[in-house]
């Protein structure tokens, strides 16, 4: 099934082409979309395209529709989509945030080196899958009563930090400190916290993974080493969400938003795009709870990296302080957030929707942990489990041009079923294997739906991104355990 | 066990990152019950039949209030992944009643699941290019079609 935009796209220089305002009835704006020459043809006459002039349509938008070099089609706002509201005429959307509340990824560093432990990969694997909550509806061993649950969702990673889950330090190194404190627990339901309740330290299924990996080239040597980075060094990837606590709450926010967009006669293209005025009731309480599923996502994260850091311990026989296993930097991927950033020339605070899109800071902004702000914020980009991942660093480009935001993935370029048609009959497992990457998953199915072949390559994606000044490359990562749900 | 005669044929069709599913059916009720198929075939778990043997109780019941429109059935099928995604039944029969007021699915179920039998996770069935329409004429009047998020 594929909807086709009629929309023609302007090139405005080698990585920006231009959604004009007057592509659509109803734009306010202007659209913008950072792509190249070869990613464009995949996007051309998709329905994302539409989904970018759709979210020009929302009243209050700021400066302009944006789109990441990895943007697709997704509900409401494409995936990669970056919005900025005006705090008193503008709108907040579920449909701009996403059912995954605040999925995002994580990276810690070791001081392992790859070659001093590749025999010891399979056994890793194997113990990483056995030990780690993934799959289908798979709870953990943490199963919270609500009011736990809304402790949660107000601490963040506090909360894990308070039970000796996680440092301080590890805290500093999480967009917002791991914690929105504009989080209203009052504002999640009792079914948000029993679809939760046993899902915190849980990786999830289908585009959720923990990967161990290893440094493979280094481009910024500066920023690397702010982060603690050098090439053959082994690092862990997480990537996992809000889990069903999250899809509750944008499910129930949708509902109350599509009658709030009634009431307050906001014209919807798209039904995914409910939405209500920032400042009113329904604007708020979705605020409030959105942040709520942010921050249980941000405690989801980190206790899996507990979790992990433990096996680690136990798979080579070392204390935690030998293999320093350190919290490099924890990104949010989805999520809506008011922040101050430059409009016009001036200092305007906004509500940024990210949706599959991340934070980039750069360098000297307060907002930026202390360890990095000499460098910018890093970037965690997970590509495809054959190729590998990227870290990079946001900009001051970033800054003025997209509310500090880039790229968050390489982007589906093949659907689910046609993944599974394309790998059928190949031993994926094998092959990855050969080219030393040990890969366990819960299903099968979930392994042929992510195959390699199912993303665009990470590597044109974030050429994109720093061809058009809005990251940084500092680090390339490649695969040598793939855990998956 | 005295079953309904399916009426109802549906596909799942595809979307970049997720699935949806088009369903004919003869009946409104019957495209609420090929939406459970088509579920069922994305969990990798057999379908629920229809029977006439469910007994209405408020403990086996799904209930959403709401006329003969895909928001009632898009709510309906977020509560059904709630049943067998979040409370790990599975449901073996069902019966289905959709009135001008609410959608109603009784069911019953022999066996719990163990979470892993399922394939795949939905977050949820979204409204995004969500339908449902009537035809005047041919044996599958109804039809609807729907996107999940997964």
């Amino acid at each position: 099934m594929q909807s086709n935009s009629q929309i023609k796209l302007e090139r405005i220089d080698k990585f920006r082409w231009r959604v004009p305002k007057n592509a659509m009835k109803g734009m306010r704006v202007d659209g913008k979309i950072y792509s190249s020459s070869k990613l464009i043809k995949g996007i051309e006459g998709d329905a994302s395209v539409n989904q970018v002039a759709n979210v020009a349509t929302l009243p209050g938008i700021v400066g302009e529709s944006l789109a990441m070099p990895d943007i697709h089609w997704g509900y409401g706002f494409p995936i990669g989509g970056v919005a900025a509201f005006d705090l008193n005429e503008g709108v907040i959307s579920p449909g701009g945030v996403g059912y995954d509340i605040n999925c995002g990824v994580n990276l810690t560093r070791s001081k392992l080196f790859a070659d001093d432990i590749r025999d010891r990969l399979p056994f890793l694997a194997d113990v990483l899958l056995s030990q780690i909550p993934c799959g289908v509806g798979v709870g953990g061993d943490i199963v919270l009563n609500a009011k736990e649950m809304r402790k949660v969702s107000e601490l963040g990673a506090r909360w894990v930090a308070k039970r000796g889950m996680a440092s301080l330090t590890d805290i500093e190194h999480m967009e917002e400190g791991g914690c929105l404190s504009s989080a209203d627990p009052e504002a999640v339901s009792d079914r948000a916290c029993e679809r939760g309740r046993d899902q915190l330290g849980t990786l999830g299924s289908g585009n959720h993974f923990m990967e161990v990996q290893e440094v493979q080239e280094i481009y910024d040597p500066k920023a690397a080493q702010a982060m603690g980075l050098e090439v053959g060094q082994v690092v862990f990837m997480v990537h996992s969400g809000s889990r069903g606590f999250g899809y509750q709450i944008c499910q129930e926010h949708l509902k109350k938003m599509g009658n709030a967009s009634n009431k307050y006669n906001i014209p919807l293209v798209d039904r995914q795009l409910a939405c209500a005025p920032i400042q009113s009731p329904e604007g708020k309480e979705y605020a409030g709870a959105m942040a709520a599923g942010a921050n249980f996502a941000w405690a989801n994260r980190l206790i899996l990296v507990h979790r992990i850091r433990r096996i680690f311990e136990h798979v080579f026989g070392m204390g935690a302080e030998k293999l320093g296993l350190g919290l490099v930097f924890d990104v949010s991927h989805n999520i809506a957030k008011f922040e101050t950033h430059l409009v016009n020339g001036k200092k305007q605070k906004v509500c940024v929707h990210r949706k599959g899109a991340t934070r980039a800071f750069g360098p000297g902004d307060d907002r930026v942990s202390p360890a990095y702000r000499g460098v910018g914020q890093p970037v965690l980009i997970p590509g495809d489990m054959r190729t590998g991942s990227f870290v990079l660093v946001g900009t001051g480009q970033a800054m003025e041009e997209t509310f500090g935001s880039t790229c968050h993935g390489a982007g589906r370029v093949l659907s689910r079923t046609a993944a599974l048609k394309a790998t059928r009959g190949r031993d994926l497992t094998g092959s990855l294997e050969k080219d030393g990457v040990y890969v366990r998953a819960r299903k099968l199915k979930t392994l042929g739906e992510e195959a390699p072949e199912a993303y665009k390559n990470v590597d044109s994606v974030v050429d994109v991104a720093e061809g058009a000044g809005i990251a940084r490359k500092v680090a390339r990562l490649k695969p040598l355990v793939v855990i998956k749900g | 066990m005295k079953s309904k005669k399916q009426t109802y044929k549906y596909k799942l069709i595809d979307h970049t990152a997720d699935f949806g599913a088009e369903v004919y059916g003869a009946e409104i009720e019957d495209v609420a019950a090929g939406s459970l198929s088509a579920i069922a075939e994305w969990w990798g778990i057999p379908p629920p039949s229809i029977s006439e043997n469910v007994i209405i109780a408020t403990e086996n019941l799904i209930e959403v209030v709401g006329g003969r429109t895909i928001d009632t059935l898009i709510e309906a099928l977020n509560e059904w992944c709630f049943l067998v995604q979040h409370r790990y039944i599975l449901v073996t029969e069902i019966s289905l009643v959709w009135t001008e007021v609410s959608l109603t699915i009784s069911w019953l179920s022999k066996d719990e699941i163990t979470p892993p039998a399922l394939e795949s996770e939905i977050k949820a069935v979204t409204f995004h290019e969500g339908t449902l329409e009537r035809f005047e004429v041919g044996i599958f009047q109804w039809y609807t079609r729907w996107i999940a998020d997964v």
